[in-house]
């Protein structure tokens, strides 16, 4: 016996009344004649259902008594095979569009994001000014200075071989400061660049050092007391020196921030393993104002900060979090007010 | 001989005289004298009777099929209280008329006789299509085409509108060959050597939830959600509106609450689609709200927005997707339905409308109005009727 599917007449019923009533109307048909919702109904049973759809009246007695003719229904099945084929290209369409779409919203966001990343640094290079401005003035006096005894050595109307082997010694220090200078230049560059996408495997203490080599002297100058510890024969991790280099900046600058009058920074590097998988951890910890409970929780939420005047928009610590999440780490603080504040970073070990 | 297609636009004081002037000025168009079937409507500024009989004069009593609109366009251009006529001389289109009286009352036997003497295939004319014209204010619309497709069968398309009557609410006519008469329908049966195209689309998007109608009686809803009506309405367009200028909480003017209406229309969730329904005529504020077809208890709506860049945009889409179904075949000309409630969203812009349609049929003749409803339903749909949407209707050469 030939069976006929019921969806077709939802199908058909829905393009006058909508899809939510062309449902309704129909199960309260099929549920008057008392019949399980089946998706096939025989030539009687659909029949029943579509008397029983005529109560309605108007244009869907209409449209029940059309569909329910079996000349009409064999054309109407065609093309609704043909409609829901339609539709289901147009949505497999609209889904290859939508997912284009995202694609391309993402890539936005993570364009403007970057950019973001990059104007916090530009700021943090602008916080970074004084300290490396005295770092480049100490071996430019130098330099400065053996210039002048050069000259003065050579300017003698009565030059002996014991001045040339003077200035030649002038010479040796005048290079080793200038070196000092382009080091210093080449490591604020190399943090200002825009970094690249790629992670390769890196010493974490190298990474460390090149970060302190910029801050150092502003750390001096404000009378904070520099220590580092590091584990030997650390193995090394998959990061982009760049971007660790600006977290790492952004914690020390935090730490400078709440010692305005001086203190001890102390960074560790240190090796733990948990849950049988190793990871490199780092621990900054300093003696300053320290954070409140309340506080403590917001402090890697973008645009939050305790700080009152311009030196934080409160972008900083959420951009380093950020970083070390993209690098499969994880970052926790813990503080006593009063007492100091300790960043820990775990920084997964390369599995190569 | 291929199709020939030519349309006018005319205005006057005497009401046979501009329906000679345009089916004259339509017909030199074509460089002929043989005209198989005509098109006119006219504003209710006209006496009818006078401009079909002033056009048939001039055609020799070609078929005629017509109604009357609140505004008219060809080609050329957009006007009110106009008369428009569009004239095909064709060996690829034969056309049959059909009418019938008493709508209000009962479709299915207006449609019967309508469609009674109308042939069920045409020998060497394979393709079926058929343009209907309805009374804009029987509330018909929809049963209207149901009845047309269970009267002639499945393998008809139709195209067409509902008759208007400048926004006055009052009375529209439809006018099939000699006859002109409200509460009626005009059925012209084109067979087709090359069968005509038809695209529709409007520019409509949701702004409500889903909302059932609780209590409904035809084309009258008194409550939605066990709630008033016009409250709902309110409710989920007034942030909308208040960008638009349109106070909800303080409207009172009929003409007012008209416009509201009509730019915050109803639309059923058919698919990945919508399908408009136009709550034509509802100008009061506390009792129920009107639509122009029945509206079963039970139905489920959305408030529906209508941006005037998405209302502009879907004419020109309209005519993309009747160009896409001629697959490439030399056009002769289109007839074009659009809602007058598009007029009145888009104002001044409305032409801009007309003009993306142009735009896409490239220069080819056009004849259209502003209807209360449009009729558009391909083989194996089985619903026709439509508000605030452009369908346009194809005639290959």
């Amino acid at each position: 016996m030939a069976e006929i599917n019921i969806e077709s007449l939802v199908s058909l019923l829905r393009q006058s009344v909508g899809i939510e009533a062309a449902e309704k109307f129909i199960n309260e048909a099929i549920e008057e004649v008392r019949l399980p919702r089946r998706g096939f109904y025989t030539e009687a049973e659909f029949r029943n259902i579509c008397e029983v759809l005529k109560k309605k009246g108007g244009y869907v007695k209409i449209a029940a008594t059309v569909a329910s003719r079996s000349a009409y229904r064999a054309i109407y099945y065609q093309e609704i095979i043909a409609k829901e084929k339609k539709e289901k290209e147009d949505l497999a369409r609209w889904s290859d569009i939508l997912e284009q779409k995202v694609e391309e919203r993402t890539k936005q966001l993570k364009e403007t994001q970057a950019q973001l990343i990059q104007s916090a640094k530009m700021a943090t290079i602008g916080q970074l000014g004084a300290g490396v401005a005295h770092e480049l003035n100490n071996p430019i006096g130098g330099i400065l200075g053996y210039a002048q005894f050069i000259l003065q050595k050579l300017s003698k109307p009565d030059v002996v071989p014991k001045d040339f082997k003077a200035c030649k010694q002038y010479i040796q220090y005048i290079e080793k400061e200038a070196k000092r200078c382009k080091a210093t230049v080449e490591s604020l560059l190399s943090f200002s660049r825009k970094p690249t996408a790629s992670l390769v495997g890196l010493d974490i203490t190298q990474v460390i050092e090149k970060t302190l080599s910029i801050i150092r002297h502003q750390l001096e100058l404000q009378n904070i007391k520099l220590t580092t510890d590091y584990e030997p024969e650390l193995p090394s991790i998959s990061g982009n020196v760049n971007q660790l280099q600006q977290a790492f900046t952004n914690i020390i600058i935090n730490a400078q921030h709440a010692m305005p009058k001086g203190g001890e920074l102390n960074i560790r590097v240190s090796t733990k393993t948990k849950r049988k998988k190793k990871n490199i951890e780092i621990n900054f910890k300093d003696t300053g104002c320290g954070i409140a409970k309340e506080d403590l929780e917001k402090v890697f939420e973008p645009f939050f900060t305790t700080k009152q005047d311009w030196k934080s928009v409160g972008i900083g610590l959420s951009i380093t979090c950020q970083i070390i999440k993209e690098h499969k780490g994880t970052i926790t603080a813990e503080s006593d007010v009063g007492k100091g504040t300790v960043f820990t970073i775990t920084l997964p070990v390369s599995s190569g | 001989m291929a199709t020939k297609f030519g349309t006018a636009i005319a205005k006057g004081e005497n009401s046979v005289k501009v329906g000679e002037e345009v089916a004259k000025n339509a017909m030199e168009k074509i460089g002929s004298s043989k005209v198989d079937f005509s098109i006119v409507f006219a504003s209710s500024k006209y006496d009818y009777q006078a401009v079909v009989n002033g056009v048939r004069k001039v055609t020799g009593n070609a078929s005629l099929i017509g109604c009357s609109t609140a505004g008219e366009f060809n080609e050329k251009k957009v006007e009110k209280e106009s008369v428009a006529c569009g004239v095909i001389s064709s060996d690829k289109h034969k056309f049959f008329n059909g009418f019938g009286t008493g709508l209000r009352e009962d479709e299915i036997v207006t449609l019967k006789e309508a469609t009674a003497g109308l042939p069920s295939t045409v020998e060497g004319y394979p393709y079926l299509s058929a343009i209907i014209l309805v009374d804009g204010l029987a509330g018909k619309g929809e049963e209207s085409v149901l009845a047309a497709v269970s009267a002639l069968g499945p393998n008809v398309k139709f195209s067409g509108g509902a008759a208007a009557d400048d926004l006055k609410f009052k009375e529209t006519y439809v006018f099939s060959n000699e006859q002109v008469a409200s509460d009626s329908v005009g059925i012209s049966l084109v067979a087709s050597k090359i069968p005509v195209a038809i695209g529709v689309k409007h520019g409509h998007a949701p702004i409500s939830p889903p909302l059932t109608v609780t209590k409904a009686e035809g084309n009258i809803v008194h409550e939605i959600d066990g709630q008033s009506p016009y409250e709902v309405w309110k409710k989920y367009a007034r942030e909308n509106a208040k960008k638009l200028g349109i106070d909800v909480d303080t409207m009172s003017e009929a003409e007012a609450i008209a416009t509201f209406f009509t730019r915050y229309e109803a639309g059923l969730l058919t698919g990945t689609e919508y399908k408009i329904r136009w709550l034509g005529g509802t100008t009061t504020t506390d009792g129920p709200i009107s639509f122009t077809c029945a509206i079963p208890e039970g139905t489920v709506l959305r408030v529906m927005e209508s941006p005037k860049k998405a209302q502009i945009a879907s004419a020109r889409k309209a005519a993309e997707i009747a160009v896409d179904a001629c697959k490439g075949v030399k056009l002769a000309g289109a007839v074009v339905f659009d809602c007058v409630c598009r007029a009145v969203i888009l104002g001044d812009d409305f032409s801009k409308a007309v003009d993306g349609i142009k735009d896409v049929l490239g220069g080819i003749p056009l004849i259209g109005f502003e209807t209360y409803g449009e009729i558009a339903m391909e083989i194996g749909q089985l619903s026709g009727f439509h508000n605030t949407t452009s369908v346009v209707l194809l005639f290959p050469e």
